[in-house]
């Protein structure tokens, strides 16, 4: 995977440099468009229909057409390579982007120690136990219940960004 | 809307399958009863989604920030630089840049050229004492062939002959990949219109290889078997040394200036090679025609060198481009120019056997190069 990513940056780099973007713009375009490769991967209905760099480049070109739109109100991007015309995928795309950055907020908001404890428990399998006697709870049903409590808080909070975007 | 934990642990409880028994026939019944319930039940799964998926992203994130931090700024650049290349010349904007730019390569590049030419005359006399070890094949030999081919078809119309009609020359070349890869020197294969590489251990590895990559300044060419019976040469016992041999080091090697492999030994005699050439050793191999190409190994077996050429007016003295060296070139290929990744082997094998232990599992990779 190193190697792919290695292999298609400055393709990428080029692509978002020629149409007024800098180097950690394209950095962004470039990982959003690998990770969409990868959640797609993932799926198991997903076919790659095409070169894994075109795939790359369509996704990375689309997104940053997106980005362009948003900064200056219209946008145009000259092209070198040839690329899939990705018009409703592209709507999937910024969706993820959304729902992570939406998460990212969220959790943001909720604070110490409802985050660690949300996020040891669901994203690195920690066990009630391991992580009672990390937060310094006295047993595991007093942290279960807070993160119960967590649970419950960040999901008003979620609730309220999703509201505030649409 | 109020939840309170209880519900939100059923319903987790529930999903995660530990709800048994009584409470969970009430807990289903509830749920097909109480919309409210099921409602907060879709919600709870969707935020559990929402955060293993931030989760996922998260961790993918910090993966790719880890490959970006690792990408080589100087390979990014040449990258760049063949996008660069193909586009701007479209683009008018630039026009000023590139005229600036053409007239200084110009400069540069005529300049270079004198400077080189002025270096070369003086050059010329060191360079006719040395010599590259590419096999020649005398045209008398294919007139022969010829002559006897006429005369007789019948009897001598033998596949080897008309097959060596066309052979222009050879060298020696061995793998460094189970999946195909070979290094020679550039020489032996710079002038030619096809490849084949022969083994006389193993008379049925016959196969047809291309010129991947060739630097002229090193004198290294890698090759790949391109090749519908191959499949693969097998595990290679040697790997290749990422130090410098030392002075006085023992070594040896195997090569084909003659239809069947010929052994050789010596030692390292000096750390440059022919004038000062840093990127090469000195051996005291006896070498012929032919022998160009052939891997130098030390005692243990790893590969610290390969064959290139040797001096005229001395005996004893050839010389070798040293391993480092040859890494250094299969680290800087361009990214595109390998079809299948190129895999060095990384585990020596031979380290500790007796010489001829080492020869007879070396022997099944290498490989006499010709080239038609």
């Amino acid at each position: 995977m190193n190697r792919l990513y290695k292999m298609h940056f400055p393709m990428v780099l080029h692509l978002v440099g020629q149409n007024s973007g800098s180097e950690a713009e394209a950095k962004d375009v470039y990982q959003e468009a690998f990770l969409v490769l990868y959640e797609n991967l993932q799926k198991p209905d997903f076919e790659l229909s095409c070169k894994i760099k075109t795939y790359l480049y369509s996704v990375s070109r689309r997104l940053w057409l997106k980005r362009l739109t948003r900064k200056k109100g219209q946008a145009d991007i000259q092209d070198f390579e040839e690329f899939l015309p990705f018009e409703d995928s592209a709507a999937a795309v910024t969706e993820n982007e959304f729902r992570f950055q939406a998460m990212d907020v969220a959790l943001g908001k909720l604070g110490e120690p409802c985050r660690t404890i949300l996020e040891d428990y669901y994203l690195n399998d920690f066990s009630m136990v391991q992580i009672a006697d990390k937060m310094g709870y006295t047993n595991a049903d007093n942290a279960k219940t807070q993160k119960y409590k967590c649970l419950n808080r960040l999901k008003k909070i979620a609730e309220g960004i999703k509201n505030v975007d649409q | 809307m109020l939840t309170n934990n209880t519900n939100t642990e059923r319903i987790e409880q529930y999903l995660e399958g530990k709800l048994q028994g009584a409470e969970l026939t009430s807990f289903e019944q509830e749920l097909q009863q109480n919309p409210a319930l099921a409602q907060e039940m879709a919600e709870f799964q969707l935020l559990l989604t929402d955060l293993r998926h931030y989760g996922q992203r998260k961790q993918m994130k910090a993966l790719l920030d880890g490959f970006h931090q690792n990408l080589d700024q100087r390979e990014v650049e040449v990258g760049l630089a063949r996008y660069r290349t193909n586009f701007r010349l479209l683009r008018r904007k630039y026009f000023p840049t590139i005229a600036a730019a053409a007239s200084v390569a110009l400069i540069t590049v005529f300049g270079t050229l004198f400077t080189l030419d002025y270096v070369r005359s003086l050059e010329k006399t060191s360079q006719t004492n040395y010599r590259s070890l590419l096999r020649k094949i005398q045209l008398n030999q294919n007139k022969l062939n010829n002559l006897e081919n006429s005369l007789d078809t019948a009897v001598l119309n033998s596949i080897a002959i008309n097959r060596d009609q066309y052979l222009k020359g050879g060298g020696t070349g061995f793998a460094v990949s189970a999946d195909g890869y070979l290094l020679t020197s550039y020489h032996v294969v710079k002038k030619s219109d096809s490849i084949f590489i022969e083994s006389t251990v193993r008379p049925d590895q016959r196969y047809k290889v291309e010129l991947i990559f060739g630097d002229e300044e090193a004198d290294l060419a890698l090759l790949r078997v391109n090749d519908k019976k191959f499949t693969t040469f097998g595990k290679i016992p040697y790997m290749l040394k990422q130090d410098l041999a030392d002075l006085g080091e023992d070594i040896f090697t195997l090569a084909y200036p003659r239809e069947d492999a010929v052994y050789g030994e010596g030692s390292v005699s000096a750390r440059s090679g022919f004038e000062g050439d840093k990127a090469a050793y000195q051996v005291s191999i006896p070498v012929n025609p032919g022998n160009s190409g052939s891997p130098v190994f030390d005692a243990a077996g790893n590969v610290v060198g390969i064959i290139k050429g040797k001096q005229l007016e001395s005996e004893g003295v050839a010389f070798a481009l040293k391993s480092p060296a040859m890494l250094a070139m299969i680290g800087k290929l361009p990214p595109d120019t390998l079809k299948v990744p190129l895999n060095l082997p990384r585990t020596n094998r031979l380290a500790g056997q007796k010489r001829v232990a080492q020869l007879k599992k070396i022997q099944d990779f290498v490989f006499q190069v010709k080239v038609y």
